[in-house]
Parts: C-alpha cells; sequence; structure tokens
C-alpha cells in the first residue's frame, strides 16, 4: 500500500499561517515541533513533517468511509532529508521524500523496499486539466508496465472515492494515489 | 448570543474558505454539503489554516476532538454555532 503528498512551497509561503505557534500546536507533537525548531529552516522543516504525515494519512484513509483530521495521530520520525518514519496506531510507514526550491514531495509505502514509480507535473494551474493529465500520464505508464493497451486501460474512482486502474472494466490490484497542490501535481503506484 | 442566521454564517465562511480552494466550481456553488477536501479540494494543510481563521473570526477555540469533525461546511457551523451559543 502506498500514499503520497506534493506541497507546492510557493502556494504555501503565501496562503498558511505556518509562521504562527497555535498552526505548529494543531498539527504536531512536541517531539515534532523541536524538530521543526532545530535550525533556521521552520519553513522547511514543516512542510517535510506535513507531506509525510499526509502521505501516511492516505494510506489509512483508504479504509475509512469516515475520514478524520486528526494530524497528531501520526507520528514523524526523519531518518534524513529523504527517509522517515510515520508511527500511527499500532502501525508505522517508511516515507521517501524529494525536495527542490519549489516543491516537497513524499510517498509512503507500507512495504520496504518501496516500489513505486512517480511523475511530477508543473505549471498546470486548473485542478480540472492537472487530474486529467496525471491520470493520463498514470495510464500511459501502467500501459507500458503490464504491457497493455492503454485503450483497455481507464481509472475509475471506488465508492470511498480511491481511484483505482481498470483492464477492460476490471478492476486491478495495484494502488494508485494522487495528489495535487497549487501547480504541482504528482501519482505514485505500486505494484507489490 | 443567538445562533447566527444560516446565509450569513455560510457567506462568512465562504470568505474564509476562499484562499485555499482548488476547485472554482465547487466553491460558486457551496452549500451546507460541502466538504472542504473532497468538494472545495483543499489541501489538507490549509484546513488548519481555516480552522485558525474561524477561531478569530468568531473569538472562539476550536479543540482538538472537534477539530477532527470540521470537514464540512455544515461541520463547521455546528461548531461554530456550539461555540458562538455558549459565549
Amino acid at each position: 500500500m502506498i500514499g503520497n503528498d506534493i506541497i507546492d512551497l510557493k502556494a504555501a509561503r503565501v496562503h498558511s499561517r505556518w509562521q504562527e505557534q497555535r498552526f505548529l500546536d494543531a498539527l504536531f507533537t512536541h517531539h515534532e515541533q523541536s524538530f521543526i525548531l532545530k535550525d533556521d529552516q521552520r519553513f522547511k522543516n514543516i512542510w517535510y513533517l506535513w507531506s509525510m504525515k499526509e502521505s501516511a494519512y492516505k494510506i489509512m484513509a483508504r479504509h475509512l468511509k469516515h475520514p478524520k483530521f486528526n494530524p497528531k495521530y501520526f507520528n514523524c520520525e526523519p531518518v534524513s532529508d529523504v527517509s522517515g518514519i510515520v508511527y500511527f496506531g499500532d502501525k508505522k510507514v517508511t516515507t521517501m521524500t524529494e525536495s527542490n526550491q519549489d516543491y516537497i514531495y513524499t510517498t509512503a509505502s507500507v512495504e520496504t523496499p518501496v516500489q513505486f514509480s512517480r511523475s511530477s507535473i508543473l505549471q498546470v494551474s486548473s485542478i480540472t486539466e492537472q487530474s486529467a493529465q496525471l491520470k493520463s500520464e498514470a495510464i500511459e505508464l501502467f500501459s507500458e508496465l503490464k504491457s497493455v493497451s492503454k485503450a483497455t486501460i481507464s481509472i475509475e474512482k471506488d465508492p470511498t472515492g480511491i481511484p483505482q486502474f481498470f483492464i477492460n472494466g476490471k478492476m486491478q490490484d495495484h494502488y494508485l494515489t494522487l495528489t495535487h497542490h497549487g501547480h504541482y501535481g504528482a501519482f505514485a503506484m505500486s505494484f507489490c | 448570543m443567538k445562533p447566527m442566521n444560516k446565509e450569513a454564517l455560510i457567506e462568512k465562511l465562504k470568505a474564509i474558505v476562499a484562499p485555499y480552494i482548488q476547485d472554482e466550481d465547487a466553491y460558486k456553488n457551496l452549500s451546507e454539503d460541502t466538504t472542504f477536501v473532497g468538494d472545495l479540494k483543499i489541501n489538507s494543510a490549509n484546513l488548519v489554516d481555516v480552522i485558525l481563521d474561524v477561531e478569530d473570526e468568531f473569538d472562539i477555540r476550536i479543540e482538538n476532538d472537534e477539530m477532527e469533525k470540521m470537514l464540512s461546511v455544515k461541520a463547521a457551523m455546528d461548531i461554530i454555532n456550539s461555540k458562538v451559543s455558549m459565549s
């Protein structure tokens, strides 16, 4: 199982109250706050941990009929700038993160080693367009990996809103997860 | 203080969520049944911004267990009304 989350850093900087202590208190445990405040990279640290939490949440949310917003249920342990562990309930997932000046992108996986492919899309302002583009790229990659024609593949949401691959109308087991924020979007799929 | 008029409350919430929405059509048609993440495509990190903005606008404090449920316009209205009518 996999989950992913992308943060458009430009959007995050403008449209957020991340500088406030109340923001930190609502989202992060004391332990996480010490990580965030350990150096002068508060902004980057916040969004790094947030993308870890959110990608882990997406794994859990696959089975929930009534999602809850409870960020402190997910405890982040960054191991380095690019990998970490998120604990929640009696479970843990490993995360891999890629970041630059424009975005932070994290993928969480129950399995190790993490098996996924992904793609990032730049400068697509409308979310509808972004979503269509992500799906078409995901279909393209899936078609290559499964060696089946693109025309036979579709992506449909199940009743709980989770996207799934279908080949000739038959639902596939592979996990697909999509994320959008601001001008960035990404998908990840798992072949475990 | 009496609970606020429903339409006035929806208008206030509409103004609060405006900077964070990513789906214009859902925003235009915002109603009680609209959900923040599912319909308006608000990034979950911005849910906290919405919550802080609501706290400031109505001069209330929202607890963690309430925050957990604040995922739709209706849920937000219920929480605001319960707090405003207590004060």
